[in-house]
């Protein structure tokens, strides 16, 4: 039989659990990973997580976006650049913030597979590799 | 006084106060397997195929294979430094090479980089390396010969500009002697060729280039490399960038040779990414898109019509057989593509025959309209005394009285082969080679024992280059041999024979 992939996992499990009553809600997730287990894919376990977390912010037209930052992120603008975000991407955006002080200076965000790097490290480099 | 130190400064200064600081916006992925020259990545969702991507350490991959949430590409270059997890940018390009005059005389591997040790190539502009054949509308068929220099070959088997001439035998056939010779023997007839060596040794093209460097052949021809050491991916990419820097010529409208040693070696290091990234083997094991591999190649040679600036691109690519056998799956491929083979052969090789041209197999499909008319005239009667001599020798070998006719055919026949004969790196020009075919094939040298038949034609084309030399610049004139000239041509001879023999 032909593997079938975390999404296909996910997407599964997200149509069946949309059609469940509330009650029976526990049962059917100890079905899933009884079927998982059968079929050998226990494994995939946290790439179908993954999947359906994104499912469902989906869902809730939310979105995932990490930041990178030298620094601790003050709150008020940590707020303002989720609130831009926001607005860009017309998606209700849960901004991850992270610190790595190796990127010198300005932030650099993570949506899905687009990658917005505004770090002084990234400009340094591109001048280096002008000369 | 401003010393050079200030300028270096000043220099700088501007560069840093010019450079531009903004956030880039870029498709990333992340390496999830390496190795063996190939990696998966996940992410990179709008990837395109053969899309150029870039991965640390500035070394390239070219994405091949793209899945629903994984691409596969094969790594230009080191893949040792590149590990799990690092990033990966696409760069929405396709794969492209420098191209241009700058490359001519240069040994470079197949990204364009040099690598003779003579500096940078400057070169403005790019040609993709994938690129499809040139249209219908665009062609022309082949009219103009290319000269090899080689009797056997220009007389019989003759090539035109534009066409696809495959040289196919064992290891150690003369294969890669006859195209060199075929270069060698373009100097100063405005043709620009390309050697592209795949999985070639190293020791093996630096012979080759010193060769070149030697009779003067490098200033027309740029070396494309990807040797033995270089992984699967850089033989895969190498006939298609020598053809791209080909076709840039072929669009200025000059005429381009290029050699691809060997299409063998091609097919298996395709063979050996199409299985690391998983694709089904077939026959041989190798993929199912083989065919379309070399026949989307070879396609690319072509002769160009006026309205598209006239140029042409010869291919002569190259396939090593396995103790002979023409039939295997790679050779019939790519036999099946081109517009003829030379088929070179061992026994024949070992037999003193060199080059060691099986007559009867090999053939050209499209060349004889590009022959120049004296040669058209010598060369049917020669193929047939070779025939002939072929059917005839096998058969002699049983009976020892033979009648007249027979015996005559025979001997006509091994002044034939005696003819064919040359060595290497010694190209023939067309003149020369009309005057001693016709000789032989005339019955003129007939009554010259067999073993001083080279000498006589050492000796008689140094004559006929002297005191003949009017009857030749004719015939190069002409390009046919009219009443006059072939009078002409064999007073020369026999004039020449009473000085032999005296």
């Amino acid at each position: 039989m032909r593997k079938l992939s975390p999404k296909q996992y996910a997407q599964a499990f997200f149509d069946a659990y949309k059609e469940t009553p509330q009650e029976h809600a526990a049962a059917l997730i100890e079905q899933f990973i009884l079927m998982l287990k059968k079929k050998r894919d226990m494994k995939k376990a946290p790439r179908i997580l993954n999947a359906l977390h994104q499912l469902i912010n989906d869902r809730d037209g939310k979105m995932d976006v990490s930041a990178v930052s030298a620094h601790k992120m003050a709150p008020e603008l940590h707020s303002s650049l989720a609130a831009d975000l926001s607005a860009a991407l017309k998606k209700d955006v849960i901004l991850a913030a992270s610190e790595n002080p190796q990127v010198i200076g300005g932030v650099r965000i993570q949506i899905g597979d687009t990658l917005i790097d505004g770090t002084v490290r990234t400009q340094l480099e591109k001048l280096q590799s002008t000369f | 006084m401003p010393t050079i130190k200030d300028s270096i400064v000043e220099n700088l200064k501007k560069q840093i106060q010019q450079f531009q600081a903004g956030a880039t916006v870029e498709k990333v992925g992340t390496v999830t397997e390496v190795g063996d020259g190939i990696a998966r990545i996940s992410g990179l969702s709008d990837a395109m195929a053969s899309e150029m991507l870039l991965f640390p350490h500035d070394v390239y991959g070219v994405a091949l294979n793209l899945e629903e949430d994984t691409v596969g590409a094969m790594i230009l270059g080191d893949y040792t430094e590149i590990k799990e997890g690092d990033t990966v940018k696409s760069t929405g390009r396709i794969l492209e090479v420098p191209v241009g005059e700058a490359l001519i005389g240069r040994v470079v591997n197949p990204l364009g980089q040099p690598i003779d040790g003579k500096g940078d190539i400057k070169s403005s502009s790019f040609y993709p390396v994938e690129k499809i054949a040139p249209r219908v509308i665009t062609r022309q068929k082949v009219n103009q010969p290319v000269q090899t220099g080689i009797k056997a070959i220009d007389s019989m088997i003759p090539v035109g500009r534009g066409q696809r001439e495959l040289i196919i035998g064992d290891r150690q056939t003369g294969k890669t002697a006859v195209a060199i010779d075929a270069i060698i023997n373009q100097k100063g007839e405005n043709m620009i060729c390309i050697y592209v060596a795949i999985g070639q040794k190293e020791s093996k093209v630096a012979k080759i280039v010193a060769e070149l460097e030697k009779h003067g052949a490098m200033q027309h021809t740029i070396i494309v490399l990807a040797s033995a050491s270089d992984p699967a991916s850089l033989s895969f990419t190498a006939p298609y960038a020598g053809c791209a820097m080909g076709e840039y010529f072929m669009d200025q409208g000059k005429d381009v040779l290029i050699v691809y040693d060997d299409l063998s070696k091609h097919a298996w290091a395709y063979r050996q990414i199409s299985l690391l990234l998983r694709r089904p083997p077939g026959r041989e094991a190798y993929p199912g898109d083989i065919f379309y591999l070399h026949s989307r190649l070879l396609e690319r040679a072509a002769k160009l019509n006026k309205d598209f600036g006239g140029g042409s691109l010869t291919a002569l690519p190259i396939i090593e057989t396995q103790a002979g056998d023409i039939s295997a799956y790679i050779p019939t491929n790519v036999i099946s593509i081109t517009d003829g083979q030379i088929y070179l052969e061992a026994d024949l090789f070992y037999q003193g025959i060199r080059p060691a041209l099986n007559v009867g197999l090999s053939v050209s499909r499209v060349g004889s309209t590009a022959q120049i008319k004296a040669m058209k005239k010598v060369a049917g009667k020669l193929r047939l005394d070779a025939a002939q001599y072929r059917e005839l020798a096998s058969f002699a070998q049983f009976g020892s009285d033979l009648d007249e006719a027979t015996r005559k055919q025979l001997e006509r026949g091994k002044r034939v082969q005696e003819i064919l004969k040359q060595g290497q790196y010694v190209p023939m020009p067309v003149d020369k080679q009309v005057a001693i075919i016709y000789a032989v094939v005339n019955g003129m040298l007939d009554d010259v024992p067999v073993e001083s038949i080279r000498t006589f034609e050492e000796k008689f084309l140094e004559y006929m280059g002297t005191t003949g030399k009017s009857v030749l610049d004719a015939i190069t004139k002409e390009k046919d041999l009219t009443p006059e000239i072939e009078k002409a041509l064999s007073s020369a001879i026999e004039d020449y024979k009473k000085i032999f023999t005296s």
